[in-house]
């Protein structure tokens, strides 16, 4: 990872650790919850289309797969919570395979359109499948390890954040890498990657799984925290959500996955004060940051930092 | 043979491309094939290197059965590919480009043979050297077409096949290109070479094929194709 990504790591850290005394109150913890396992979700959706350049909107079933397998495990096999994630993710990783193989022949609205079908049999599974259906699914035990249980939310929040700051160095090194720089081939042109000696479709399909195991560590973290599960939580409208948070925050900067999440997390919160108005004004915002940010918060930062350290030397 | 076609043949739908088509050839040679548009000199290109399915035939490389592999271990076998248009990582940078050239042996090679590679590559285009850190699609087009050749050089091949290398460049800059490729062959490459500017071409080749809607007409070396009169008259402006 660069200079200026590893001081941004370190602004980044700092104020993960001092949130909790600033923001005091489980509401406001809770909110940083949430945006810390969106943006999990957002780092591995920003991988799969910043820099490979595949579409998906389905990553919400991903999200609800990690979540319910590693619930239904542990309530019903009383299995240690972390195996129990780790199932989650292995589980989705073996669903990201099998979506990612047709998937492979597939591009740009097509590819878009399947995965937002794999996303809907996703949902129509937790709904119609013995595991409480639509009503939900409760008394998960909280998040365990060696014996240590988190329940509260400010450690709960260290934990989701900590969880955020490896993963994103684990993908700033994984980008600046031989396999990422392939990555960000294939988005170039895959018949050109393909003459270099790069194995495209095995490349599309680690991708997928990636971005997979991700969103299913988000969604075994969520489970883990809210102890209660219902597939509204995983539907169609949470993957445009993951969508909105990649693509506000600046689709081509793993940064922007971060900032995208805690933005769109945030915002509907600071929006209650307009009451019934809050989706009008949600709305709002939203199309007035990408017809002017149309590249995205971070990217829109890094340039206005780039031109003032310009006219700073000039 | 280093490289042996038999009797290809590749349709576009019902229309075919190439109509059994068989050429070989030795190593260290330089070989180009000259034709029309539309003849079917990329596909031939292509085929070769499995980009474009064939219908049937048979292509060897060192006497290695290599049809049906997938591209990406072609790369690995020593054969490289300038396409058409060049298809450079147009959003990477210059060294990025590069250094996805040698992908295929990036497992094995440290970071000292890259080094040395890319030294190479940068001897015999200074110009990438100064633009390392440069997009490659904010490149001119003379300078993206020595980076598509530069990139296909870091994987050392032992055949470099270009397509059309000097579509869309100045006068001067084909020149430049052509002398870099006499050069590399000097160096041990066989070259398989695809021109529309059939006079330069075959002004190197040591042997020379014509394409005729998908059909070989007629081989020779590259003297023999510069004084035929047939080959004068369709392709050399009388």
């Amino acid at each position: 990872m660069g200079r200026g990504n590893f001081t941004t790591l370190l602004v980044f850290i700092t104020a993960i650790s001092l949130f909790p005394f600033i923001g005091s109150g489980s509401y406001v913890l809770t909110v940083g919850i949430f945006s810390g396992i969106n943006a999990l979700v957002a780092i591995g959706l920003c991988i799969l289309m910043g820099y490979a350049g595949q579409v998906s909107l389905g990553q919400a079933g991903f999200y609800g797969i990690g979540a319910y397998v590693s619930a239904v495990i542990s309530v019903k096999f009383g299995l240690p919570v972390i195996v129990c994630m780790a199932a989650g993710m292995a589980v989705a990783a073996g669903a990201a395979v099998v979506l990612a193989i047709p998937a492979l022949r597939l591009k740009g609205h097509y590819l878009a359109v399947a995965t937002l079908g794999f996303g809907e049999i996703i949902h129509v599974i937790l709904n119609e499948w013995g595991l409480g259906g639509p009503s939900g699914f409760g008394d998960i035990p909280n998040f365990s390890l060696f014996g240590i249980t988190v329940e509260s939310a400010s450690s709960f929040f260290y934990l989701v954040w900590g969880v955020v700051a490896v993963t994103a160095v684990f993908s700033f090194n994984l980008i600046n890498s031989r396999n990422g720089r392939a990555l960000r081939a294939i988005h170039d042109s895959e018949t050109a990657s393909n003459a270099m000696g790069v194995d495209v479709s095995v490349l599309k399909i680690k991708v997928f799984i990636l971005s997979a195991v991700y969103a299913a560590f988000a969604g075994s973290l969520y489970a883990h925290y809210v102890t209660f599960i219902s597939p509204a939580s995983f539907s169609l409208f949470h993957s445009v959500l993951l969508l909105m948070m990649v693509i506000v925050g600046g689709i081509t900067n793993i940064w922007g996955a971060i900032v995208g999440a805690v933005v769109i997390t945030v915002l509907p919160e600071l929006l209650k004060k307009f009451e019934e108005f809050d989706i009008l004004v949600y709305g709002l915002i939203l199309t007035l940051s990408l017809m002017f940010f149309r590249k995205g918060l971070v990217p829109l930062i890094i340039d206005k930092l780039q031109q003032r350290k310009g006219s700073g030397r000039a | 043979m280093l490289l042996d076609i038999r009797n290809l043949n590749v349709s576009y739908g019902g229309i075919k491309a190439l109509r059994d088509v068989s050429i070989s050839f030795e190593g260290k040679s330089i070989v180009s094939i000259i034709g029309a548009n539309g003849a079917g000199k990329t596909t031939l290109l292509n085929a070769v290197m499995n980009i474009q399915p064939v219908v049937s035939g048979e292509v060897y490389f060192n006497g290695e059965k290599i049809t049906g592999l997938p591209a990406h271990q072609l790369a690995a076998k020593g054969i490289s590919l300038v396409p058409e248009g060049r298809m450079l990582f147009t959003h990477l940078t210059v060294l990025d480009n590069l250094v996805l050239g040698a992908y295929a042996f990036m497992k094995q090679l440290g970071k000292k043979d890259i080094e040395k590679r890319l030294g190479h590559v940068y001897e015999l285009f200074p110009i990438l050297k100064e633009r390392t850190t440069q997009l490659a699609g904010t490149l001119s087009g003379g300078q993206q077409q020595m980076l598509a050749i530069g990139r296909a050089l870091m994987s050392e091949p032992q055949l470099l096949m270009l397509d059309e290398p000097s579509m869309g460049l100045a006068p001067l800059l084909v020149k430049d290109i052509l002398n870099v490729i006499k050069r590399l062959n000097e160096e041990g490459v066989s070259i398989f070479l695809i021109e529309q500017n059939a006079r330069a071409a075959l002004k190197l080749s040591h042997h020379a094929f014509v394409l005729e809607s998908g059909v070989l007409v007629k081989s020779g070396s590259g003297a023999e194709l510069l004084s035929d009169e047939r080959v004068k008259k369709a392709y050399l402006g009388g």
